[in-house]
């Protein structure tokens, strides 16, 4: 009698607690997810939120955490990210140099490619140097991003361009930036005397136009970003879009695919001849 | 004490005698107060915002001081001043902060009767209500780090105000042997707050509350339960609050529990000034998994 008693009374709390097994909701899986986080354990974290995301590809939070989880993982610091871009992003001081024309010549000016005095010029060229030279000041303090750790990089991209949140455009044009700045580091500049005969003798032309599609596609994308989260440049950022998107089509448009052999003949062609003109090996 | 008995207002004809009480009560942690009081009283700016994002990981502050008059039949009591204040930071890979900071004033009457005709010598029924009059000032929001950077703080973190006010009626029972037995039942949370608020729900629900002290040869034992929020939790584990007590003398030992916290706590003093000090090991309040210590001490001075 008190056993059943005793499991009566079992049953009845189990039936208040609601403690039948439960299968892991996506709020919970989220909950663990970030708990993984506040741990460091990323990977663990990636894990289950990749598996997540497989029966529940629309949850952007989800998206978002794996994200996130992805970008610590390539090393790259939000804190960090935060003073690179603070004052680029968010006090804006290239929008005096930009706005103004190189010393006391007219605004009109910024777009001459010759001035009408050789003084002009020159302060012409000065004036583009100091953007280039703020340019560089600010890529200089960007972090950078080791090339086996790209992948991950390009799935949390990936993720991060499927969510329509605001607040994480600024996010994703900061790891863009910093993706790009490495690209270009790693796949351009290291190890290559640039605009030299044996840089352009071993050149690839092939690679290259893909390399620049690459850069073009992020590009274009940062540039639709910063239209969002800076209406007020929208114009501008409307005619550099245009114009990066024309690049990308004449760059599309230089392939062209000999059938037979599958090599693209368009730069391939042009490669040929550099290499014939430069008396390549 | 959770048998409903401390704060209800049918069991005030319980009362010995007469007091005045002035109460005071301060969390650790107290240095978010400051940041607390910037929340919610001062301008705020970026670098502020960015602030909040170097602090740790779970951060919490309470403060509370009152006066408190308590008769046989009235109790009357005034707080002009309870601060609450937590923040949480998650992901340090993407961090987003989630801050409640709170400051309430309250002003709150109290009554109790027997109902003699359902009385006996070892048994007495008892009717009470409690008004309140509230005023809040608070702040409750979570925003990333990205955020805090690229919006305005004044859209980030708005300060909103409620005033409130509530009737709680209540019936007891207590039943005297060589044990006191107490039961209540009471209904919380009658009337409203304007404008409403979400951080506030301030349902209308029934509360439940059982107590039980037994003499000791040395001392005397006080254990109590109540079931809160009775129609409107989610589980029995949520409406749940536990406690006992222990009582010799001047000192008392206490301890509690409910679904977010376990605590215990010594009081000490003499019949005009009583000091204690509690331990509190608490969930973080804000739906996370991390857990946190608290330690608050409070001092009472009785007239």
């Amino acid at each position: 009698m008190r056993v059943l008693a005793a499991a009566l009374l079992v049953a009845l709390l189990c039936l208040l607690q609601g403690c039948a097994k439960a299968e892991k909701t996506p709020k919970s899986v989220v909950s663990e997810a970030y708990s993984l986080l506040d741990k460091g354990q990323r990977s663990k974290a990636i894990l289950l939120l990749e598996s997540h995301l497989l029966s529940n590809p629309s949850d952007d939070e989800g998206k978002q955490l794996l994200a996130s989880a992805y970008v610590g993982d390539a090393g790259l610091d939000v804190y960090t990210l935060h003073d690179a871009f603070d004052d680029v992003l968010f006090k804006d001081p290239f929008k005096d140099l930009l706005r103004k024309g190189p010393g006391d010549l007219p605004s009109a000016w910024k777009a001459a490619p010759v001035g009408q005095t050789i003084g002009d010029t020159f302060l012409w060229i000065d004036h583009y140097l100091a953007i280039i030279r703020e340019t560089a000041k600010f890529l200089a303090r960007l972090p950078d991003l080791a090339e086996s750790k790209w992948p991950n990089v390009d799935r949390a991209l990936e993720l991060l361009d499927s969510v329509e949140r605001r607040d994480l455009v600024h996010y994703r044009i900061m790891v863009r930036v910093v993706y790009l700045k490495s690209f270009v580091r790693e796949k351009i500049l290291k190890f290559r005397p640039v605009t030299t005969q044996e840089w352009l003798c071993t050149l690839e032309t092939n690679d290259v136009r893909d390399s620049l599609r690459w850069m073009l596609g992020h590009l274009i994308k940062a540039s639709e970003d910063l239209s969002i989260v800076r209406p007020s440049s929208a114009s501008g950022l409307a005619s550099l879009y245009g114009k990066m998107t024309a690049v990308d089509e004449a760059l599309q448009a230089g392939i062209g695919v000999d059938e037979a052999s599958g090599v693209r003949t368009g730069m391939h062609e042009a490669e040929r001849e550099l290499r014939k003109l430069l008396g390549c090996g | 004490m959770p048998d409903g008995t401390v704060c209800n207002p049918a069991f005030l004809p319980e009362a010995a005698q007469g007091a005045l009480l002035i109460r005071l009560y301060l969390g650790n942690g107290y240095a978010a107060f400051s940041t607390a009081q910037q929340l919610l009283y001062e301008p705020i700016s970026k670098e502020f915002l960015r602030s909040l994002f170097e602090k740790k990981n779970v951060t919490s502050v309470e403060a509370n001081t009152g006066m408190v008059f308590t008769s046989k039949y009235l109790q009357g009591e005034f707080s002009p001043y309870r601060m609450q204040y937590v923040s949480e930071i998650r992901n340090p890979n993407y961090p987003v902060v989630a801050i409640h900071a709170a400051v309430e004033r309250r002003l709150q009457f109290s009554g109790g009767l027997p109902v003699e005709f359902l009385s006996s010598e070892t048994d007495s029924v008892t009717v009470g209500a409690r008004a309140r009059l509230l005023n809040r000032r608070f702040v409750h929001s979570a925003f990333s780090l990205v955020q805090a950077l690229s919006e305005r703080p004044n859209t980030l973190i708005p300060v909103k105000t409620q005033t409130a006010v509530f009737l709680d009626p209540f019936v007891g029972w207590v039943h005297r042997s060589e044990w006191t037995y107490r039961l209540s039942l009471g209904v919380v949370n009658v009337g409203s707050g304007h404008p409403s608020a979400a951080e506030y729900p301030d349902t209308t629900d029934l509360q439940l509350g059982a107590g039980l002290e037994i003499p000791l040869p040395v001392g005397r034992v006080r254990v109590g339960l109540d079931l809160a929020d009775v129609t409107t939790a989610s589980s029995l584990d949520s409406r749940v609050r536990l406690g006992a007590g222990y009582r010799l003398a001047n000192m008392e030992l206490m301890a509690g529990y409910n679904i977010n916290s376990v605590s215990a706590g010594v009081t000490m003093g003499s019949q005009l000034i009583r000091a204690g000090i509690a331990y509190e090991f608490s969930r973080a309040d804000y739906e996370g998994e991390s857990f946190e210590s608290k330690i608050a001490t409070e001092l009472s001075v009785h007239f």
